[in-house]
């Protein structure tokens, strides 16, 4: 997650990044792998390169496809409302509107939107990290099971 | 957005001004994430403790990049009682990283730029120059502004999507 001297010089605060990103990505207020779709998506976004089932397909391995986006009818309304969320919170926050939010609310809930804002805010704040670093985007964790689309 | 908070705000988030601090409103909410996100924040105060006047320049930079508003008001005075004077706090803002001569204050800021400013889809290769630049000067503070300047976007955006900064009910960030 981190370059290899910061979990060296800094090893507590590795550790809790570490623990921080797993205690969000695993909170049982979203669907087990939401989070790790989420991150797929915006490591698509920001830094163009594929890690996981939910950036494009037309971008991962060359591969050609009509996959649907976050705006277009999925089969899962929620993984929909969290995608549309997470692209739109990477964009610009200030312009994220009430259909945006109140879609995620009635998906997840109170808890499971404070867990999506905060959980969304550290995927982006990795990948920027991690380009800065001129490290790649993190690949989804290898327990992650796939979002339904 | 941002007239009407998203999540519940308990009476214990606010104080007498009606100012709201965010960590309560997410220990009622996900007490377990707002343990791990306080952790966390604690080692990170500790490494911007070692350079705290590029990180409160670096934070006012970024107020204005997330739309913050109460981080736009309260920086400034975190600011000051860091050491930085009136004037720098002006020059960030009008002109960020071109600002600042000194080359320390200015890689900070311009890796902080860099951090904030990637296009969409940037497919670039190897570090960033303002990080190459910075660590050739200071390693352990490229890193830290990293650090803090990603966490400082994730928050001022995760203020913003949850509602927490009404008009005329600032919201804090601990």
């Amino acid at each position: 997650m981190l370059p290899e001297r910061l979990t060296t010089t800094e090893p507590a605060l590795a550790a809790a990044l570490v623990a921080y990103v797993d205690g969000v990505r695993t909170h049982p207020a979203l669907p087990a792998g939401l989070l790790d779709a989420c991150g797929a998506r915006i490591a698509w976004l920001l830094a163009g390169r594929a890690t996981g089932p939910t950036a494009p397909a037309a971008h991962r391995d060359g591969a050609a496809s009509d996959e649907p986006t976050a705006d277009e009818p999925t089969s899962d309304e929620t993984a929909a409302a969290c995608l549309a969320f997470a692209e739109q919170f990477v964009l610009d926050a200030q312009a994220l509107d009430e259909r945006t939010v109140g879609r995620v609310r009635d998906a997840v809930g109170d808890a499971g939107y404070a867990v999506l804002a905060l959980g969304v805010g550290l995927m982006e704040g990795l990948v920027r990290a991690r380009l800065a670093w001129g490290l790649p985007p993190l690949p989804p964790p290898a327990d992650a099971p796939e979002v339904p689309r | 957005m941002g007239t009407v908070p998203h999540v519940p705000v308990p009476d214990a988030a606010r104080d007498e001004a009606g100012v709201i601090t965010m960590g309560p409103v997410l220990e009622a909410l996900v007490p377990d994430v707002a343990a791990l996100r306080a952790t966390y924040f604690g080692h990170l105060a500790e490494l911007i403790a070692r350079a705290p006047d590029v990180h409160e320049l670096n934070r006012i930079a970024t107020a204005e990049t997330t739309g913050c508003r109460f981080c736009r008001n309260i920086r400034r005075q975190d600011a000051m009682d860091a050491g930085v004077d009136e004037d720098a706090v002006d020059r960030v803002r009008a002109d960020g990283a071109d600002g600042f001569d000194d080359p320390r204050t200015h890689g900070a800021l311009a890796l902080g730029e860099r951090l904030r400013g990637y296009p969409l889809g940037a497919e670039e290769e190897g570090p960033a120059p303002e990080h190459t630049a910075l660590a050739q000067q200071d390693a352990p503070l490229a890193d830290a502004v990293v650090l803090a300047v990603t966490r400082a976007v994730a928050d001022g955006k995760a203020i913003v999507a949850l509602g927490l900064e009404p008009d005329g009910m600032p919201v804090r960030v601990v």
